[in-house]
C-alpha cells in the first residue's frame, strides 16, 4: 500500500508545471533544513542546559533522593526548605549587595570608561597610538596572578606619589573595601578591561566615517557626535561588554578572596559553602551537603540569568538604528 | 581660499589627535598607577629569591637563576608549555569556527530565538570564577570532563581511534584529530564569550547592505561571503585574540595551576613563580603578535 502512495505522490510531482516544481522543491528544501536545526539545537542545547537542570534538581534533593539509587532527576521527597537554609548559611542579603556594589559599580565604570577610550583608539590618529594600544592588548594577557601579590601590598599602602601621606599622614588601607575593584575602573583598568577597550575599539572602527562626518558638518562638536551618532549605534558593543563585565565580576574570586576577606561576597560564600554547612549543622554527610551547595549555586547564578534575560532584548532592538542609506 | 579651507581641515585633524591624546592618556595615567607598578614588581621578583615574613618582603637578587632554572633543572615547566600551545592552536580553529557557525544560525528570525540565545549564555555564567571552583568535582567530571570519561560513552572514540592509529602506523595528527573529536563537548563550552561577540558584531551590519544585495540578486551563501564575512572580520580577530588568552589562562590551564602552586602551595617560591609567569607571558605575547600581526593585514575596516 505505501509503496503504491509513494508511486502516486511521485506521479503527482512530474505532473506538475516548472513553476509548481520549483516551489514544491524549495518548500521541501526549507523543511530539511528546518528539520536539521531542530535537531542541531536540540542536541547543543541538551548539552548547554545540562549543568542547569543539574543544578536545580540536586538543589530540591532531600539527603534520602541522594541516596536513593533510583531518583536520578526529580527528587522523590523535594526538600524546597534547602534554599532556606542555604540562604542563612551564605548571608545571602548582606552577600548579595557586597557583590552587587562590586560588579555593579565596576560595570559602570567599565562601559563609561572603556567605551570612550576605545574610540579614542579606533577614531583619532596620533603618532603613539599604536604604541598604546599594544600596551592595552599587553594588558589583557598578564594573568591576574602574576601581579596579584604585588597589588595586595600596593593597595594595602595605598599612596600615590606621598600625596596621600603628605595630607593624611600615613597611608591608606584599601582592604576590605571596594576600592581595589572601583578605583582602577574608574581609570580603565582591572579585570579583563583590555578586552572590552578592544571590543569598543573594534566595533567603532567598523563603523562608516561618514556617520561621523555627518555630524560634524552639522556643527555638531566630537563630545556631541559621539553621544547622538556614535553611541546608539554602537548598543550591541555596549550590551555584550556590560553583560561580561557583570558576569565576571559576579562570579571572580581570585582578587575578591584578596581584598574581600572580612565582609565576604556571594562567589566567597559559594565557593566556602562546604565549609559553611558542615560547621554550623555539624553534619559532613554529603548526601546533606551537596543539595545544599547547589541550591547555594542556584541562588547565586539566578540574578545573572535574570540579567542576561533583560539584556538580550536589546540586542535585536539595536539593529534598526544605523542610519547609513545606500 | 583653497589655502585657508586646507589649514582649517588640519586644524581640525590636530584637534582630534588632541582629543585622542586627551583620552588614550587617560586610560595610560590608570596603567601607570595600577598596573605598571606591580608588573615591575612581579619581574624583580622574578630575579629574586623571594623570602615572606610577616608580610614584610625580603628580595636578594640572583640575577638569571630562576629563568636558568625553568629551562634547565624543572622537569614540569617546558612540557607543560608545549602541551598548552599544541591544545591552544587546536582550539583557536575550533572555537572560530563553531562559534561564526552558531552566531550566523542565532541571527536568523526564528521563533524561540530568545530563548535559543539564553542557552548560548549559560557557558559564560557557568564557566566563571566561583561556580566552575564549587562544580568542577561534581559537573565537569561527570560532563564537560576530560575526554568524557563517564558521561557520554556513545561518543567515545576509544576504538576508532585505535583503528585509525593502525591504519596510520601511529601517525600523531590521528591523535590531534581523535582529540577533538574527544573533546567537543569543551569546544561547545569554551565558545559561550566568542558567540556573544559574533552576535552583537553581527546584529552591528546594516541591514540596508543585505537589502541592497538581495535587489541585486545575490544568494544567502554570497551574502555570507560578501557582506557578513568581511563586515565580522574585525570581530573574527577579537575573537581570536580572547581565545588564545582565555586558553592562556583559564583555570583549568594546567600551566597556570602549576605556576599558582609554586607561589602558593607547599614550595611558597614566590620568585620562582613570577620567572615562569613571565616566560609563560613572553611566550603568549609573542603566539599573539604572530597570531594578529598575520590576521589584521586582512581585516576589513569599512572606513579604510
Amino acid at each position: 500500500m505505501k509503496t503504491i502512495t509513494d508511486i502516486k505522490e511521485m506521479l503527482i510531482f512530474i505532473k506538475l508545471n516548472d513553476h509548481q516544481k520549483t516551489t514544491v522543491l524549495r518548500k521541501s528544501k526549507k523543511f530539511f533544513y528546518r528539520v536539521f536545526f531542530a535537531i542541531l539545537f536540540c542536541g547543543l542545547g541538551y548539552i548547554l542546559v545540562y549543568p542547569l537542570i543539574y543544578i536545580f534538581t540536586t538543589a530540591i534533593k532531600s539527603p534520602s533522593d541522594m541516596l536513593d539509587t533510583t531518583t536520578i532527576w526529580v527528587a522523590k521527597n523535594p526538600a524546597f526548605g534547602n534554599f532556606a537554609a542555604v540562604w542563612n548559611y551564605i548571608e545571602y542579603p548582606a552577600a548579595l549587595l557586597n557583590t552587587l556594589m562590586i560588579a555593579g559599580i565596576v560595570t559602570i565604570l567599565n562601559l563609561f570608561v572603556c567605551s570612550i577610550v576605545g574610540y579614542g583608539f579606533a577614531r583619532f590618529k596620533f603618532k603613539e597610538r599604536g604604541i598604546l594600544f599594544a600596551l592595552v592588548i599587553f594588558t589583557i594577557i598578564v594573568p591576574p596572578q602574576v601581579i596579584s601579590l604585588p597589588q595586595y601590598l600596593f593597595f594595602l599602602n595605598f599612596d600615590i606619589f606621598g600625596i596621600f601621606s603628605a595630607i593624611l599622614g600615613g597611608t591608606l588601607n584599601f582592604n576590605n573595601s571596594i576600592a581595589p575593584f572601583v578605583l582602577p575602573a574608574a581609570f580603565g583598568q582591572g579585570l579583563k578591561t583590555g578586552l572590552f577597550i578592544y571590543i569598543f575599539r573594534q566595533f567603532y572602527r567598523g563603523m562608516p566615517m561618514e556617520l561621523e562626518e555627518a555630524g560634524y558638518i552639522d556643527g555638531c562638536g566630537i563630545v556631541r557626535t559621539y553621544l547622538q551618532i556614535m553611541l546608539p549605534n554602537a548598543v550591541p558593543a555596549f550590551i555584550t561588554v556590560g553583560l561580561l563585565s557583570f558576569v565576571w565580576h559576579w562570579s571572580e574570586v581570585f582578587s575578591q578572596a584578596q581584598y574581600m576577606n572580612e565582609n565576604p561576597t556571594l562567589s566567597l560564600r559559594l565557593i566556602g559553602v562546604t565549609g559553611l554547612i558542615t560547621r554550623s549543622a555539624a553534619m559532613t554527610d554529603l548526601s546533606y551537603v551537596t543539595p545544599l551547595k547547589y541550591a547555594g549555586v542556584a541562588l547565586v547564578i539566578l540574578p545573572l540569568i535574570v540579567i542576561y534575560l533583560i539584556g538580550q532584548r536589546f540586542f535585536v532592538q539595536s539593529v534598526e538604528r544605523s542610519g547609513i542609506v545606500g | 581660499m583653497k589655502e585657508k579651507k586646507k589649514r582649517k581641515k588640519s586644524g581640525l585633524l590636530r584637534r582630534k589627535a588632541n582629543v585622542g591624546r586627551m583620552i588614550t592618556y587617560f586610560w595610560l595615567l590608570g596603567f601607570l598607577l595600577f598596573v605598571a607598578n606591580p608588573l615591575l614588581e612581579s619581574l624583580r621578583y622574578a630575579f629574586s629569591d623571594v623570602q615572606i615574613s610577616f608580610g614584610n618582603v625580603n628580595l636578594v637578587p640572583i640575577g638569571f637563576d630562576n629563568f636558568i632554572k625553568a629551562f634547565t633543572l624543572d622537569v614540569e615547566f617546558v612540557p607543560l608549555l608545549i602541551d598548552s600551545l599544541a591544545t591552544i592552536l587546536i582550539d583557536i580553529i575550533l572555537i572560530t569556527f563553531f562559534s561564526l557557525f552558531i552566531a550566523v544560525m542565532l541571527n536568523r528570525e526564528f521563533r524561540g530565538r530568545g530563548f535559543l540565545r539564553a542557552i548560548f549564555f549559560l557557558p559564560v555564567i557557568i564557566t566563571s570564577g566561583a561556580l566552575v571552583f564549587v562544580m568542577e568535582s561534581d559537573i565537569s567530571a561527570q560532563f564537560a570532563g576530560a575526554s568524557g570519561q563517564q558521561g557520554m560513552p556513545m561518543l567515545q572514540t576509544v576504538d576508532f581511534r585505535d583503528m585509525l592509529l593502525t591504519i596510520t602506523d601511529g601517525n600523531r595528527a590521528v591523535l590531534i584529530l581523535t582529540d577533538a573529536i574527544d573533546n567537543v563537548y569543551q569546544t561547545i563550552w569554551k565558545s559561550g564569550v566568542q558567540i556573544l561577540l559574533f552576535i552583537a558584531g553581527l546584529q552591528a551590519i546594516s541591514p540596508s547592505l543585505y537589502e541592497s544585495a538581495q535587489i541585486d540578486g545575490s544568494t544567502g551563501w554570497e551574502c555570507f561571503w560578501k557582506i557578513t564575512l568581511p563586515m565580522i572580520s574585525p570581530i573574527i580577530v577579537i575573537n581570536l585574540v580572547y581565545t588564545i588568552i582565555d586558553s592562556f589562562t583559564d583555570y583549568n590551564n594546567e600551566l597556570l595551576r602549576y605556576i599558582q602552586r609554586t607561589a602558593f602551595g607547599s614550595m611558597l617560591d614566590f620568585g620562582y613563580s613570577a620567572a615562569l609567569a613571565w616566560i609563560f607571558f613572553a611566550v603568549i605575547s609573542i603566539f599573539l603578535l604572530l597570531t594578529v600581526g598575520v590576521l589584521s593585514r586582512r581585516v576589513f575596516y569599512m572606513n579604510d
